[in-house]
């Protein structure tokens, strides 16, 4: 579970943008949102299982084995390296929306990625790792309809159905990024949250609770009556709320802020946290602030756990865990 | 140590609990330290049933379901004017009840005020018992000099509900006046009580006498007190921010209990000091400009100048009473001043000026009530009687006659026991019955009065209008209750009322709510094991920590991840445990722990851990 604050916000983001792109076909750019999150933590395991999860996915995507095993190799996941280790692009022979009823052509490389995002960089579409051109069709061309958008990883006949871009732009399908069985695309043109609820479901395998929570809060929003939804939040929110707890050590302990007061005004808090924050006083409990603060338990803890975190406020005898979490930011 | 009472102040706002400790009248802090407990009452959110400052805390952003003021509704009937008018002021919601009286909805189930004024009173008693280390359950509780029989029969009952047997009743200034005398030689005076609470205004002139108090008279506001100063401080706080910012902070349930909390610390703090610094960061937010911060200076003056109507209208009902009573400030004794509200400067500056003497300090204002309550417990349990406390009654007593008007037998303030009589004649020719209506109250318009009960003297001889005499004897016991009888004067037909002025609440309802708040404070008392077991636990959680990197470099030399994620899910589940004091889940979770912890040395010890 990432740190809370505005890293954490960052990182949940973008494992959704990634996982937006990934649904959407739009590989390279889920790829990149992945990267980005690795880099922004290192040791969390949602970012590295994304990735290593569509890598493998990519890979298993590329054709007959027998043709590639080099290849293959080229393709193994380098995870879960450290950023600062990792070499600079063995790149993903893989090209998202290339048609396979066009041979391909060498294409202009793209723009150099950031630094810090070539751990996974891309090579130019149609080439492989190694600068050999990709053949991607994989079944006859006459299969499949003259305007079919195919995707190099589809191997189902659902894949020579035309789909209009317009009408289709979000629903490329569902990608299962941990399942090694390939699925098949869902048409989900009329329903976004279907693609949503498979998302929480991804998600909810990993378990990114916060990134389920976020997805099931958008079809709630939709359905608000749907049972499993309101289940799988549920479930979101109790074990992330015990996680947090966790953090949070004993309800029973008695908080008080551990800044000047008029320090508080330099911190960066929102109306609710500061609320919170105003109910720390050295004699009112955890538990007891959760009573008072009328917050959901999840939100109340989410917040606690920032204050703490950041050292805002301290809990008599967790002084040095505290400083010690700091030091380690720092 | 002897048989143990206490005596309580139930207020509208704050609630204190007092007993006489070694020969000397003295407070019982609650639990948190403090000597005054809010009488709020809250279901929160998370189902726990709050009570006391941690209730009152919440009360803004969970208004719905935290009832405060409870003792607005105690002994009211659903369909009287005073409490529909009362409802439209209360954030909660009220229902009718089955028997004319009223249920508080609070959470998913409906509460008798009695039953919330027992939820503040078991709360009190339990502080008394953590003091005395032993059960209380004798107390004499106060309640204010208006209270109707209705309402003083319901405030008994909530104290029957919380487990206590409550030895008596008795007027919140004639308590307040015998904490003032205790202990002294009484002169013959005249004693004005001048009580500001959190939300009432009570001001009461009794005369002492060799022991003896009589309240002369007594009125009041009771839709006046301190939280109209928090109020006006609020609105000094909002009103400018809303102008600079375009928010209305009073709108936004967090932001206003912040409010709150700082205006009634602010008011506090300038009974003593002339200026004061308001500071709430993060108050809100906008888009634009990010998080704003209210930052302001409140000064003695300014909050003086902003609640003077206030202090007016407190000033003008002592004059409204002190003229009923045919009382000049001059002829009174003392002026003792009672609630909190009474330390604000201004307020003491102006009962000098209107009594032309220095209002007593002999009294603490907040514990007052409370201490006299404790120490008219004592007496009545010691039989001590240095200092008789004569009971009146509070309002005057009679029936209903024909033309719709009240016909008084016993006047208000007329001490208790006592009996009186008055004879009716028949309204029309052969009338063989007659309605009997008792009512109470000062109304000449019987349907202004609260309704005692009611009777039909049947059987009574064939005659022309008034023709027929009817004695009608009230009797009023030193319980308080109240017995009515209508005699034919000529055949001595004979019919009889007792009129036990009722809470709402049958007997069958209290000993149902006695019982579930017995069950309530059992569910509270903790497991006896409880405490090992969560010391066991933190000692375990203290070795897992401290084992943690050792399990790290473990996991990577071939132990796996796998049972340091089964260890942790372990532990959080037993942090849970301990934080929910589910006891016997935790002695599991212990065992667990243990025998996790025990495999996982283990395996360290057969070199997984790698280098130390």
């Amino acid at each position: 579970m990432g740190t809370p604050g505005a890293g954490s916000g960052r990182f949940s983001a973008l494992l959704l943008e990634g996982l937006d792109h990934y649904r959407k076909g739009r590989m390279l750019e889920a790829v990149r949102a992945w990267e980005e999150a690795y880099l922004l933590e290192p040791t969390n395991l949602r970012a590295r299982e994304f990735l290593r999860s569509a890598l493998e996915r990519i890979h298993a995507h590329m054709g007959p084995p027998s043709a590639q095993p080099a290849q293959q190799e080229t393709l193994e996941p380098r995870l879960p390296a450290p950023p600062s280790e990792a070499p600079a692009a063995a790149g993903h022979p893989w090209l998202p929306t290339q048609p396979a009823v066009v041979p391909p052509e060498p294409v202009p490389p793209p723009p150099s990625p950031p630094a810090q995002a070539q751990v996974f960089s891309m090579p130019p579409p149609g080439v492989d790792g190694e600068g050999h051109t990709q053949i991607y069709q994989t079944k006859p061309a006459a299969a499949v309809q003259p305007d079919a958008v195919l995707s190099p990883w589809d191997d189902g006949p659902s894949l020579a159905i035309p789909q209009k871009e317009e009408a289709n732009n979000e629903s490329s399908g569902a990608w299962s990024i941990h399942n090694s069985q390939p699925l098949p695309i869902e048409a989900v043109a009329d329903d976004e949250t279907l693609v949503w609820m498979k998302g929480a479901r991804e998600l909810l395998g990993l378990n990114d609770f916060s990134g389920a929570l976020e997805l099931l809060a958008k079809i709630l929003a939709r359905k608000p009556g749907d049972k499993e939804a309101h289940q799988m939040h549920e479930l979101c929110e109790s074990n992330l709320t015990l996680m947090y707890e966790s953090k949070i050590g004993s309800m029973e302990a008695r908080p008080r802020v551990a800044i000047p007061p008029d320090e508080v005004i330099w911190l960066n808090l929102d109306p609710r946290a500061g609320f919170v924050l105003a109910q720390i006083d050295g004699e009112v409990s955890f538990e007891d602030l959760y009573a008072i603060c009328g917050l959901k338990r999840l939100d109340t803890a989410r917040i606690l756990c920032q204050l703490l975190e950041e050292g805002v406020v301290q809990v008599q005898g967790q002084d040095r865990a505290v400083a010690k979490r700091a030091m380690h930011r720092n | 140590m002897g048989e143990l009472v206490i005596g309580i102040d139930l207020g509208t706002t704050n609630s204190v609990v007092a007993t006489v400790h070694g020969g000397q009248p003295t407070v019982i802090p609650n639990r948190s330290g403090y000597r005054l407990t809010p009488s709020v009452v809250a279901m929160a959110r998370n189902g726990k049933r709050l009570v006391g400052a941690l209730a009152r805390r919440q009360a803004v952003t969970n208004a719905e379901r935290t009832v405060v003021a409870v003792k607005r509704l105690m002994g009211r009937r659903w369909s009287a004017k005073t409490t529909q008018d009362t409802l439209p002021r209360l954030p909660y919601t009220v229902v009718a009840g089955p028997h004319d009286d009223l249920r508080i909805a609070l959470g998913d189930q409906q509460y008798s005020p009695p039953e919330i004024s027992a939820m503040v009173l078991t709360e009190l008693r339990l502080d008394a018992e953590a003091f005395f280390g032993e059960p209380v359950s004798k107390a004499v509780i106060t309640c204010p000099a208006y209270f109707n029989d209705s309402q003083r029969n319901a405030t008994k009952d909530a104290g029957r509900i919380a487990g206590l047997d409550v030895i008596r009743i008795i007027n919140e200034p004639t308590s307040a006046a015998l904490a003032y005398g205790f202990g002294r030689a009484q002169a013959e005076k005249q004693v004005a009580v001048f009580d500001l609470g959190g939300g009432t205004f009570d001001f009461t002139v009794l005369h002492m006498f060799k022991g003896v108090f009589e309240v002369e008279a007594t009125g009041g506001d009771s839709l006046l007190g301190g939280e109209d100063f928090d109020n006006r401080i609020i609105d000094w706080l909002a009103v400018p921010f809303q102008e600079k910012h375009g928010i209305d902070l009073r709108k936004d349930k967090m932001a206003l209990q912040r409010l709150r909390d700082a205006a009634e610390k602010a008011k506090c703090e300038l009974s003593s000091l002339k200026t004061v610094e308001i500071n709430l960061p993060f108050i809100s937010a906008t888009q634009a400009s990010g998080p704003l911060h209210l930052q302001m200076s409140l000064t003695r003056e300014k909050l003086e100048e902003m609640t003077k109507d206030l202090v007016d209208r407190c000033m003008k009902v002592c004059e409204q009473v002190m003229n009923e009573a045919k009382v000049h400030a001059a002829q009174l004794g003392d002026v003792l001043l009672v609630g909190g509200q009474t330390r604000m400067p201004r307020i003491q500056e102006q009962v000098r000026h209107i009594f032309g003497r220095e209002p007593s300090k002999n009294v603490n204002p907040d514990e007052a009530v409370a201490l006299g309550a404790a120490i008219q417990g004592s007496m009545l349990l010691h039989e001590e009687s240095e200092m008789l406390l004569l009971d009146v009654t509070p309002h005057s007593l009679g029936i209903a006659i024909a033309g719709g008007f009240f016909q008084k037998i016993i006047a208000k303030n007329t001490t208790v026991p006592t009996s009186a009589h008055h004879v009716f004649t028949t309204v029309k020719d052969d009338q063989t019955s007659a309605k009997i209506t008792v009512l109470q109250g000062e109304s000449e318009i019987s349907l202004d009065n609260e309704l005692l009960g009611e009777f039909m003297l049947t059987g009574l001889r064939s005659a022309p209008r008034g023709g027929v005499d009817i004695d009608v004897i009230f009797d009023i016991s030193a319980d308080g209750i109240v017995s009515v009888s209508a005699v034919d004067v000529q055949t001595g037909v004979r019919q009889s009322i007792t009129v036990t002025a009722s809470s709402g609440l049958t007997e069958e309802e209290i000993q149902k709510a006695a019982l579930a708040n017995e069950d309530w404070m059992l569910g509270q008392k903790e497991d006896p094991d409880f405490q090992d077991r969560k010391t066991k636990a933190e000692e375990l959680f203290k070795e897992f920590e401290a084992l943690w990197p050792k399990l790290t470099r473990a996991a990577a030399n071939g132990l796996g991840q796998d049972p340091l994620q089964r260890a942790q899910a372990a532990l959080s589940v037993a942090r849970l445990q301990v934080a929910q004091k589910e006891s016997e889940g935790l002695a599991s979770s212990i065992d667990r722990l243990e025998r996790m912890l025990g495999a996982l040395k283990g395996a360290i010890e057969r070199g997984l851990g790698g280098p130390q």
